[in-house]
């Protein structure tokens, strides 16, 4: 029976449950990662109430990734609400073998994040029309002594294609293939988004009178 | 070398968050999530519970219609002015009752008892029955130069409950209009309250027999549609007489009606996700649409609670939208036309704005962020059939809903350049017209409504209500590629009506 063989994974799945149920003494012992596991195995086990334990944990990080992608604050709660559902229906699907929780989490916000936006308009005409009409209002300063706010608002001054692009390559590690496949576009359109973003972005950042913009050039 | 995408890529992925309070999403995220995981079954019922509703708006729709116990009856082909109504003949055993107080009397008589069916339909009439203290019989209700039940020439004995009511002697000395007009009997009837179900008969010792001779039929109808035919003393109900091989009932609803309306009217223009997160950044703003909306209609009534309508409303409306954009001022130039696409509710336009330079400047350009105002005119005429229920209906008010469907047609879009502002001392709007149009504009939109109107009787004739209603487009009034609006209308009209 390898790890590979779904029957294993549910027998797995079914042992630790059952360990959690009757066992709680001997599981509490571990690390931070174990109880994270615990956690999610006693949700899956029934333990409903944990969710919002589960959900306090990770909203903030989340949260952040649904604002890089969509600006605007309501649509991207409603990105998070969907998301923390998905993750609920699959938890059971979550194979820590394969990554952590909080990697696979980011995934499902960044795809529940995309529905957001239907394919086609991921990249829309309007983008080269409306660049840079929002007036970006930081202070002037380092990059690098950005807040992570001041960061999540720069990024957001891009066009939305561009943004989306740049979130993928750059913040989250898709390769050119998976944006492409994501997006359903080719991979030349994927790269020639990634390039005027960051064009862009040095525009930008220039603009604004970024002092150390000129190190990074 | 350090490299700025690198430096974000680092911020966003191990970040700090315990001070990042601007990342707290509100609380009614976590409420919204454990609602939705406590029972997933929830989503899936509500389209169930709409189609239900649906069904059951569609369904008490055709039964109103077609299963009216008043209007199930086939029309006859002698319609004059007033709806005239063929019943069948009446069964053996529907008249046994009649017979056999015929034989008691040894008079050419016939009973009827009104079905409690017909009592029922307006049983929220009771107050006007209970005022009521007469009942008349119109004798010549067959039109058409069919025969006429003579009265006059014969005795006759009015029974309510089988309790004597009147004598044609009576009746003669009692009412001047007995003897002055041959059409209309008044009859003194103190038995008659808002108890549902009495037995009315009449006794007469016309010479014609009974059973092949005249019915006497009761129909409760609303005392405002018989004051139509009548006169205004006569209350609530009415006796109509039939004969059994041809019977011809007169039904004194109205049958149509024509409407005139005026008001006003606010369209919300709903822009869709797609295209409110594309034009946020240019810090794009709207207003509704607020103008006139003029109506008139023309109406049948099937019932005295239900009608059919059709439609027809122009509506002419004024809005306006603003947003920013990024233009690059050639410093070289005194003069600089700009291609610029403005985004509105109702989608992109592809202007041309001319910028003028004033002073001197030594670098090669300006960066401007010019604010752009817009205004919108719209007109259109829809056309829609709606069905008029009565919810509520009294002495002289009713309360309607109107459910409807329709199609609405764009007649004209205007567009006006009304402001420009570059924010910018030395550089300044050169005279900018907006010379594009909505090209997206769908010209045919078709349309779901609901109204409900605060009707009063002004006189037999007339009655005016106060209308509201609501208008939701059942396709978007404006699509480029995925930037999508759809428009929700709101109106309040003042209605006048005429009865025909």
């Amino acid at each position: 029976m390898s790890e590979g063989n779904p029957h294993f994974l549910y027998f797995s799945v079914f042992l630790q449950t059952f360990s959690l149920k009757y066992c709680p003494i001997y599981m509490d012992f571990g690390t931070k990662l174990i109880d994270e596991q615990r956690l999610i195995l006693k949700i899956i086990a029934g333990d409903k109430n944990l969710f919002s334990e589960l959900y306090n944990r990770y909203k903030r990080k989340l949260m952040l990734t649904c604002l890089r992608y969509i600006p605007e604050r309501g649509l991207a709660e409603d990105a998070l609400q969907e998301s923390f559902i998905a993750i609920y229906k699959d938890l059971e699907k979550f194979d820590e073998s394969k990554g952590k929780f909080i990697t696979w989490a980011t995934r499902i916000t960044i795809n529940k994040c995309l529905k957001k936006f239907r394919k086609k308009s991921v990249f829309s005409k309007m983008d080269s029309l409306l660049e840079i009409k929002y007036k970006f209002q930081v202070r002037s300063a380092a990059v690098d002594n950005l807040s992570l706010k001041d960061l999540a608002s720069l990024i957001n001054t891009l066009p939305r294609g561009y943004r989306v692009v740049f979130n993928m390559y750059v913040v989250d590690g898709f390769t050119h293939k998976e944006i492409a496949e994501k997006l359903n576009v080719s991979e030349s359109t994927s790269k020639t988004q990634l390039m005027r973003a960051k064009r862009l972005l040095k525009k930008i950042i220039k603009e604004e009178d970024y002092s150390l913009m000129e190190s990074y050039a | 070398m350090p490299n700025i995408f690198d430096h974000i890529k680092k911020a966003f992925h191990k970040p700090p968050l315990a001070n990042e309070d601007w990342l707290e999403p509100s609380d009614q995220i976590l409420s919204n999530i454990k609602a939705a995981i406590g029972d997933v079954d929830k989503k899936n019922r509500s389209p169930i519970v709409f189609y239900f509703l649906i069904s059951l708006l569609v369904g008490s729709t055709l039964v109103l219609i077609f299963f009216n116990p008043i209007h199930q009856k086939n029309l006859t082909e002698n319609q004059t002015q007033y709806e005239e109504i063929e019943l069948s003949k009446t069964e053996a055993n529907e008249t046994s009752q009649t017979n056999a107080e015929f034989d008691k009397d040894s008079n050419s008589y016939l009973s009827v008892s009104n079905t409690p069916q017909i009592v029922d339909a307006d049983i929220e009439s009771k107050d006007k029955i209970q005022m009521a203290n007469k009942v008349a019989i119109e004798k010549n209700l067959i039109r058409g130069g069919k025969q006429n039940l003579d009265f006059i020439n014969g005795s006759y004995k009015l029974k309510i409950n089988n309790q004597d009511t009147i004598t044609s002697s009576q009746s003669s000395t009692d009412h001047n209009d007995y003897t002055q007009s041959a059409d209309i009997i008044y009859i003194e009837n103190e038995q008659i309250s808002q108890h549902a179900a009495f037995n009315i008969s009449i006794t007469s010792n016309l010479e014609t027999p009974i059973n092949e001779a005249w019915n006497l039929t009761a129909e409760l109808i609303p005392a405002v549609s018989i004051n139509k035919l009548v006169k205004e003393e006569f209350i609530f109900p009415t006796l109509q007489v039939n004969k059994l091989s041809n019977l011809n009932i007169q039904s004194i609803t109205p049958h149509f009606y024509i409407e005139a309306g005026v008001g006003v009217t606010f369209w919300n223009f709903r822009m869709n996700d797609d295209y409110k997160i594309l034009v946020e950044p240019a810090n794009f703003k709207k207003t509704g649409g607020v103008g006139y909306v003029t109506s008139i209609a023309v109406g049948k009534n099937l019932n005295p609670r239900f009608s059919l309508s059709l439609n027809g409303n122009y509506e002419s409306i004024e809005f306006s939208s603003e947003h920013n954009s990024a233009i690059v001022y050639d410093n070289n130039l005194n003069q600089q036309t700009e291609n610029i696409t403005m985004a509105t509710p109702l989608g992109l336009v592809n202007n041309q704005v001319a910028l003028s330079r004033t002073a001197d400047n030594s670098s090669d350009h300006t960066n401007l962020l010019v604010d752009l105002e817009n205004e919108h005119q719209l007109t259109a005429v829809e056309f829609s059939a709606n069905a008029n229920i009565s919810l509520v209906k009294n002495n002289k008010f009713s309360l309607i809903v109107s459910p409807g469907f329709g199609v609405q047609q764009i007649l004209s879009t205007e567009n006006k350049l009304t402001s420009l502002n570059t924010h910018n001392a030395d550089i300044h709007d050169g005279g900018s017209l907006i010379e594009g149009s909505f090209e997206n504009v769908k010209s045919i939109n078709p349309f779901t409504s609901m109204q409900i109107s605060a009707q009063r009787d002004l006189s037999d004739h007339w009655q005016i209500s106060l209308r509201l209603g609501s208008s939701y487009q059942l396709s978007h009034i404006q699509e480029t590629q995925d930037l999508k609006t759809n428009v929700i209308r709101y109106n309040t009209q003042l209605v006048l009506r005429r009865n025909f």
